[in-house]
């Protein structure tokens, strides 16, 4: 039983590197990944720029990215001890979504930093709402609906926002913002949103104990010395760090958070903090793949990568629902 | 265990309001090591509320709780929850995790500071104390009701804090895990622990308590041993039935009657 | 290497009623042969009328499309203007001041008629039941067909000038184009590679005004080499892989959108800052009449710095 966790985890760090590989190979272009490599990052010839300043920040992205979604998932579900709760479902990711809005189309001169940390603070307005709205401990519809109620109202202005906005495309790009894309990245975005994730990073790996001691309840947590309003604030930030830096740079690419933790929970024996890196490894996975996925998919537009992460995600969230109603516990 | 035992645990004029109501109101009282309490009192007399200040989950709003006439509140909450370890009435486990691995979570105020053979060891130990041994890998959430509750007995009681506190520990439990459990706590007590339960059971209270502490109302009706505290009046006056209290074989004994 | 072809294009011509111009890329192709039957019989229809309404007679013109207003904005004393588009006080598409008496219409048939005008411009799609209407109530109006190369865009310039009469700066337009067409386009087998990469990836292949003026001006349009017809799609990748000596950007470098990301990619950096790039002016999306002299010039000058290069 634990043998086979640890080696159904080892195939997922295994299986990584495999997928990256089909990231870099994948493209219109066809180009020769070995030369390439060789050549080096300073080279000038075409397959190396391709491979260097396209592929590579692509699927680095996509890597960080869905580890910050995987995160954000494994965290928000522990905080809210409802395992429904994820990110974009909930609207923490519209959220972050409308603030980088904001900065990107009515922020005249698009200031670096400055999207990343307004879409934070976007995120932490959003999963600060869900957590007084639907904290605490509140069944899974409360939470559900809560959740449903601040995306819907988010998205809403998302699309007031983009109607206004000063460029002829903007209302287009709602499609963008609510279903995510990662085509046409480079360094800059990955610049952009790595800092930030990684100190989002940094305050979920702080307050694993408290989602731990969490799992027993409020009460409990608070008399193993997870009391006070520092470590849900840890937890908020972490969630809107994480969440809100790769909204800014990706859209919102919903139900890796909701998928990966699930998938990955029996595999740490339930453990919440564990989960978190663990959910973090399989949401890079999740979403490399499901890129690779769209870069081989030929059409005449490319295929958003939300869209594909909700096929995968949109039947398993139906399922988890179908199950709790059969009076399985969620 | 390493920490200082505490000599004695005091509440001063304790006062708590919620949600613009008056739940506890001036209650003054101490527990001392080897003495086993329990706090009786009807439905909504405040038990679970002071249970909650003593452990400092809730915030006392008037008055103060202190461990050796040093305030509760100037005690780091990382070291207080290893002094005072603490059974909520409702602790239900959002994840299905193994028993085991939840007793374990009662050891995360030690953090680093026991090794992983000394964990496990200890939540044996524990698991086995409440006579759930056989119950370690079983996930939580496919356990019975009394069966889970033994279990979060074990995480009350793997970290052998000198201090522990439980809302109503017994409820859900069989006949012969309520006597285990008293006994448990009997044991805790006799071993130099504050011991602090809130209990309906005056039977149990009265056969195996040292002190009972009477609220009603919020306030303090009554305290001491229950030979004290369970008069025919008194009973009569707080909860309205007729009762009985007398010794039998040099052991108390409390026998509940009719309605009044 | 696949090029993708584009089944639908972005309404290059936004219109008065705001319906959607998508589905006429489309029928591209059965437009332009009819189109020359369809001028040749308005033409016919037009022409009479022209001539018993002298043009120095029309003293309130009125236009129910963008590229009508632009172009009447520019040649025509604003008080005989009465109306245009609101589309036309759009930020976007403003060029020059906007006079303050102007009506900015939304092409309904009922803001016109108080108005009184003596002239009527639309184009040759959208606000046409406005226009019907209007004509049912007997006031003038005359459809400008569009322009999607540089024949019609000439037709386009002669029938405003039938309909408007003799004008100094139509005229003069009209004369630049012509002589800048009439020199022989350069076409040499080492004439410099270009590449348009528009919002949304979109590139400009055969049969597209812009590829015209590319390769009139002496490009190799790489989009049309690769058999794009019309508009296709194009990746950063392809652009790398592709090699163009000129890099083409197509309007609004100011107003942030995810559109724009492409031009924004740090790999194009090395184009931008070695000014292998040039910038198709707005206009010429939805009113190539506006800017099409204006880019084939630049164009021209373009191909000559970099032809010049060793």
């Amino acid at each position: 039983m634990l043998a086979n966790r640890n080696l159904i985890l080892l195939l997922i760090v295994c299986t990584l590197p495999i997928a990256l590989i089909a990231a870099l190979s994948s493209g219109p272009v066809s180009i020769n990944l070995v030369a390439a490599i060789a050549d080096g990052w300073h080279s000038d010839s075409s397959d190396a720029v391709i491979l260097w300043q396209l592929r590579l920040p692509r699927a680095v992205l996509a890597i960080v990215v869905g580890a910050a979604l995987g995160l954000g998932g494994a965290a928000m579900q522990g905080m809210l001890r409802n395992p429904l709760a994820e990110p974009a479902l909930l609207g923490v990711s519209s959220g972050a979504a409308l603030a980088a809005i904001l900065v990107l189309y009515y922020g005249a001169a698009v200031s670096g930093y400055l999207l990343p940390l307004l879409a934070i603070v976007g995120a932490l307005l959003a999963v600060g709402s869900v957590w007084l709205l639907a904290g605490h401990g509140a069944s899974a519809s409360r939470l559900v609906l809560a959740g449903v109620a601040i995306n819907a109202f988010l998205s809403a202005l998302m699309a007031l926002a983009l109607n206004y906005a000063p460029s002829m495309f903007a209302m287009q790009e709602i499609v963008f913002w609510l279903l995510g894309s990662l085509a046409n990245r480079g360094w800059d975005q990955v610049l952009l949103a790595l800092p930030f994730i990684v100190i989002g990073a940094i305050f979920l790996f702080l307050s694993r104990n408290y989602l731990r001691a969490l799992s027993l309840g409020e009460a409990s947590a608070a008399s193993l010395g997870f009391s006070g309003r520092r470590y849900p604030l840890l937890v908020l930030f972490g969630i809107a760090f994480a969440v809100g830096a790769s909204v800014a740079v990706a859209g919102t690419i919903g139900f890796i958070g909701l998928v990966v933790p699930h998938l990955m929970r029996p595999l740490v024996g339930q453990d919440p903090g564990r989960l978190l890196w663990v959910s973090a490894l399989a949401g890079a996975l999740l979403l490399l793949l499901a890129d690779v996925l769209v870069l081989n998919t030929v059409g005449a537009q490319e295929l958003r990568i939300g869209a594909v992460t909700a096929f995968i995600g949109a039947p398993f969230f139906f399922w988890l629902i179908v199950r709790s109603r059969q009076g399985g516990n969620l | 265990m390493s920490e200082p035992n505490p000599q004695i645990l005091r509440c001063h004029s304790l006062g708590l309001n919620r949600h613009q109501r008056q739940v506890l109101e001036g209650i003054d009282c101490a527990f001392s090591p080897g003495e086993l309490t329990a706090v009786i009192g009807p439905n909504g007399a405040g038990k679970s509320s002071l249970l909650g200040c003593l452990a400092g989950v809730l915030p006392c709003t008037a008055g103060q709780v202190s461990v050796n006439e040093q305030p509760g509140s100037s005690i780091p909450r990382a070291e207080w929850a290893k002094l005072c370890a603490f059974l909520p009435q409702q602790e239900s486990p959002a994840w299905s995790m193994p028993a085991q691995d939840l007793v374990a979570l009662g050891l995360l105020p030690w953090g680093r500071s026991f090794s992983r053979v000394q964990r496990q060891a200890r939540v044996r130990a524990a698991l086995q104390q409440v006579d759930a041994g056989d119950l370690a890998l079983r996930p939580v959430t496919q356990l019975s009701g009394g069966e889970q509750r033994r279990v979060q007995l074990a995480r009350l009681l793997v970290g052998d804090a000198p201090m522990l506190i439980a809302d109503e520990p017994g409820a859900a439990l069989d006949i012969r895990h309520q006597l285990q459990l008293m006994e448990t706590f009997r044991q805790q007590a006799d071993a130099g622990k504050i011991v602090v339960l809130a209990i309906h059971d005056l039977g149990l209270a009265a056969r195996y308590c040292d002190r009972i502490l009477l609220l009603e109302n919020g306030q303090l009706r009554a305290r001491g041993t229950p030979a004290d505290v369970l008069t025919r009046a008194q009973v009569a006056d707080v909860y309205g039935i007729s009762s009985e209290f007398r010794w039998r074989e040099g052991r108390p004994e409390f026998i509940a009657g009719d309605l009044t | 290497m696949i090029w993708m072809q584009l089944k639908e294009g972005r309404a290059r011509y936004p219109n008065v009623t705001g319906k959607s111009l998508s589905g006429i890329m489309n029928s591209y192709r059965e437009i332009l042969i009819g189109l020359r039957r369809l001028l040749s019989i308005s033409l016919g229809v037009l022409f009479p009328a022209m001539v018993s309404t002298p043009a120095s007679a029309q003293e309130r013109i009125a236009s129910l499309n963008l590229c009508m207003d632009q172009l009447l904005l520019q040649w025509v004393a604003p008080e005989k203007i009465v109306s245009v588009t609101w589309l036309s006080g759009e930020k976007h598409y403003r060029r020059a001041p906007l006079p303050e008496h102007l009506y900015l219409n939304r092409a309904q048939a009922e803001e016109l008629l108080p108005l009184k005008p003596d002239l009527v411009l639309t184009g040759q799609y959208g606000a046409q039941r406005a226009s019907q209407r209007l004509e049912q109530l007997g006031l003038r109006v005359i459809r400008i067909p569009d322009a999607y190369n540089l024949a019609q865009l000439q037709q386009q310039l002669s029938s405003l000038q039938q309909a408007l009469g003799e004008l100094p700066g139509l005229r003069q337009q009209r004369g630049k184009l012509q002589a800048l067409l009439e020199q022989a386009p350069e076409t040499s087998s080492d004439n410099p590679r270009a590449l348009i990469l528009s919002a949304n990836n979109i590139t400009y292949g055969d049969g597209m005004l812009e590829h015209e003026l590319l390769t009139r001006a002496g490009f190799t349009n790489l989009a049309a080499q690769q058999g794009v017809q019309q508009l296709g799609r194009v990746s950063l990748e392809q652009v790398i892989d592709s090699q163009p000596q000129l890099l083409v950007f197509y309007g609004g470098e100011q107003d942030f959108a995810i559109a724009h990301l492409a031009e924004r990619h740090p790999v194009l950096r090395e184009y931008i800052e070695a000014g292998r790039v040039y910038r198709l002016p707005q206009e010429l999306g939805f009113c190539p009449a506006l800017a099409a002299v204006e880019v084939l010039q630049q164009l021209m000058e373009k191909r000559k710095e970099i032809v010049g290069q060793p």
